[in-house]
């Protein structure tokens, strides 16, 4: 009896190290400057604002990564990022089922509130995340998601809520995250 | 049974400290969870 005993201990003790390993690091990240891989930081404050005229954001085409900040709530996190005619979009994944919806809360919260910044190569740009659903650039995106990215994604997708794809608009164009 | 309250908190700061402080861990941790989440999803 004493042995299980010992043996529930060791298990339990071993258990608990990667619990408290992740723990460590979803906390440390949120109160980071940025996220730490999948975990989701805090606000983006380092680097340059970038404002004046709109870029032309073919200068993504090599990007893999971007840091995205949303206003509300206040937390970063890293994601794809495609260009697509001189425009930025990012994409959400796994938006159908139920693991998706769990990992993912930025889009829901995005479409909300779309006011957001990313942070590219250490420079800032605040911006306004719109839900784009259906049109003929959510094609267009989707090709330039599968190339740049693999994978076989369609419009049909988006349309069918499997990917929310945000474009990167401007911040003062008065839209909101709302869909269009 | 005070002994064990020391060992599980002895392994709660060492992780801590692990995690936090030896370069690479956080890192590899990130890209395990990231795997994990996204083949469950898949």
């Amino acid at each position: 009896m004493k042995i299980v005993r010992k043996l529930l201990i060791v298990v339990g003790v071993l258990l608990l190290i990667p619990v408290v390993a992740f723990a460590t690091l979803a906390v440390s990240a949120r109160s980071s400057d940025g996220p730490s891989g999948v975990f989701a930081g805090g606000a983006l404050v380092a680097g340059d604002l970038v404002t004046g005229a709109e870029p032309d954001w073919s200068f993504v085409h090599d990007i893999g990564t971007i840091e995205l900040q949303l206003l509300e709530p206040p937390r970063s996190r890293l994601i794809w990022v495609l260009d697509h005619e001189g425009k930025a979009y990012v994409v959400s994944g796994y938006m159908n089922n139920r693991i998706g919806r769990i990992w993912k809360k930025w889009p829901i919260e995005a479409e909300r509130d779309g006011r957001a910044v990313v942070r590219i190569d250490g420079k800032r740009y605040e911006r306004t995340l719109v839900r784009l659903m259906s049109g003929a650039v959510v094609e267009g995106v989707m090709t330039d998601l599968s190339r740049k990215y693999g994978g076989q994604t369609t419009a049909a997708t988006v349309e069918s809520g499997g990917i929310w794809l945000f474009e990167l608009a401007p911040r003062n164009t008065g839209t909101t995250g709302a869909a269009r | 049974m005070k002994r064990l309250y020391w060992v599980v908190g002895g392994v709660i700061v060492g992780t801590v400290f692990t995690v936090l402080f030896v370069p690479g861990v956080s890192e590899y941790l990130s890209a395990k969870v990231l795997t994990w989440v996204a083949s469950a999803a898949s």
